[in-house]
């Protein structure tokens, strides 16, 4: 049997099986390369997906970014207002407050000075009867703490009726404004009180002060009455406006008041006047 | 523009561009103050630059009052194109202090206390 040999001696069934193996070779190579392409479209088409997630991701969060800013310039200028509001709120407390207090000095000043005023005669401008009576009242309670004598001297303008009959009712407040004028100018002590006791009596309240003591401030008064040499025709016992004077003296006790003390001066000034006027009466209430 | 009680008088004079207050300003709360207020802020926009509030003879304002007045200031302010002038006395206590701290709320208000 011939052998099936090639003319050049090539042995043909081992090239058909290499020529088979070949074959197959490519046709795996082919599968492969189709399952490439495959992959390889599917991870392009993939990216394509993620890059287009990507950019409306980014897009969105740009477009949130924006928002946010924008939101966050609205807190601020909200913020800053509320800031500015707050500030203003502040200083208005204040001023409502300080103003409260401020009120409160105004009025009370103003209440003092009508205070001062209700204590004050219009006419004179030194103490009425009201003021005399809450000095005397007061300076009582401390003489009676501290145990010092205090002192009363009631004046009383001599024929003052004849005087306003005669001169005129002006120059009866004239007189009496005068007198006012003296008996204050005669009290040197921060504690001692000129007023106007009635119509045409005068009183003075001097704390710490002894009967010896009140007895010169009564000459000073007489004296100081003496030298505005007011001239009054009518008096009957001189030439010029003239005084009787009660002066009283004690050294305040429980058993004692300002009213008796008072009493006292006031029946010193009657006998001064039933006595002939223009004169002094003393008295001093104690051991 | 006025308002008129026996105790306080308040009303505005265009031709100088002034709002007086005069009296005892003792009004019950800030709604009582309204009109006040309302009085005000029309002669605020009546005077296209400046605005004087004139003091000088309002005796007494309660605290109502102030606040009214610190609140106006602040508007004033807040409208940024009118210059103000607080006209008042320096004899009547409470203007001495309380005038001063409206200037805290408007920096650029003039006072002047005569």
């Amino acid at each position: 049997m011939a052998e099936d040999i090639s003319p050049k001696g090539v042995d043909m069934s081992s090239l058909l099986a290499e020529i088979t193996a070949l074959k197959q070779e490519i046709i795996a190579l082919k599968r492969d390369n189709e399952d490439l392409q495959m992959a390889m479209s599917t991870i392009a088409e993939h990216g394509d997906t993620i890059e287009t997630q990507l950019y409306e991701t980014n897009i969105k969060l740009q477009t949130e970014v924006a928002e946010r800013q924008r939101a966050q310039t609205v807190l601020q200028s909200l913020l800053d207002m509320l800031y500015r509001e707050k500030g203003d709120l502040e200083v208005i407390v204040e001023t409502i407050v300080e103003h409260g207090d401020i009120l409160d000095t105004q009025w009370s000043q103003q209440l003092r000075k009508a205070d001062m005023l209700a204590a004050s005669d219009g006419l004179t401008q030194i103490s009425n009867r009201r003021g005399f009576d809450a000095h005397l009242d007061h300076q009582w309670a401390l003489m009676l703490r501290s145990q010092e004598p205090i002192s009363i001297i009631l004046c009383d303008v001599d024929y003052f009726k004849l005087f306003n009959d005669y001169y005129g009712h002006l120059a009866g407040d004239d007189c009496l404004k005068s007198i006012a004028q003296a008996l204050h100018a005669s009290l040197a002590r921060p504690g001692d009180l000129a007023a106007r006791y009635g119509g045409e009596e005068f009183a003075a309240i001097l704390p710490e002060t002894s009967l010896n003591g009140a007895l010169k401030v009564a000459e000073r008064i007489q004296g100081a009455i003496a030298q505005l040499q007011i001239p009054h025709e009518r008096s009957l016992i001189h030439p010029y406006i003239t005084l009787s004077i009660g002066v009283a003296c004690t050294v305040p006790s429980y058993e004692g008041s300002p009213s008796s003390l008072l009493e006292k001066t006031d029946q010193l000034l009657y006998l001064a006047k039933a006595k002939g006027r223009n004169q002094i009466r003393h008295h001093f209430d104690g051991e | 523009m006025e308002i008129k009680t026996e105790d306080y008088r308040i009303w505005y004079e265009p031709d100088i561009s002034t709002i007086f207050l005069q009296g005892f300003l003792r009004l019950d709360g800030m709604e009582a103050y309204k009109p006040v207020m309302d009085l005000a802020i029309n002669a605020l926009e009546r005077s296209p630059l400046h605005l004087t509030l004139n003091l000088r003879e309002l005796e007494f304002l309660n605290s109502s009052g102030i606040s009214m007045l610190s609140m106006f200031v602040v508007k004033v302010r807040q409208k940024g194109d009118v210059e103000m002038t607080l006209e008042g006395s320096d004899k009547i206590l409470w203007q001495t202090k309380s005038l001063k701290n409206l200037q805290r709320l408007m920096p650029s208000l003039t006072l002047i206390l005569s």
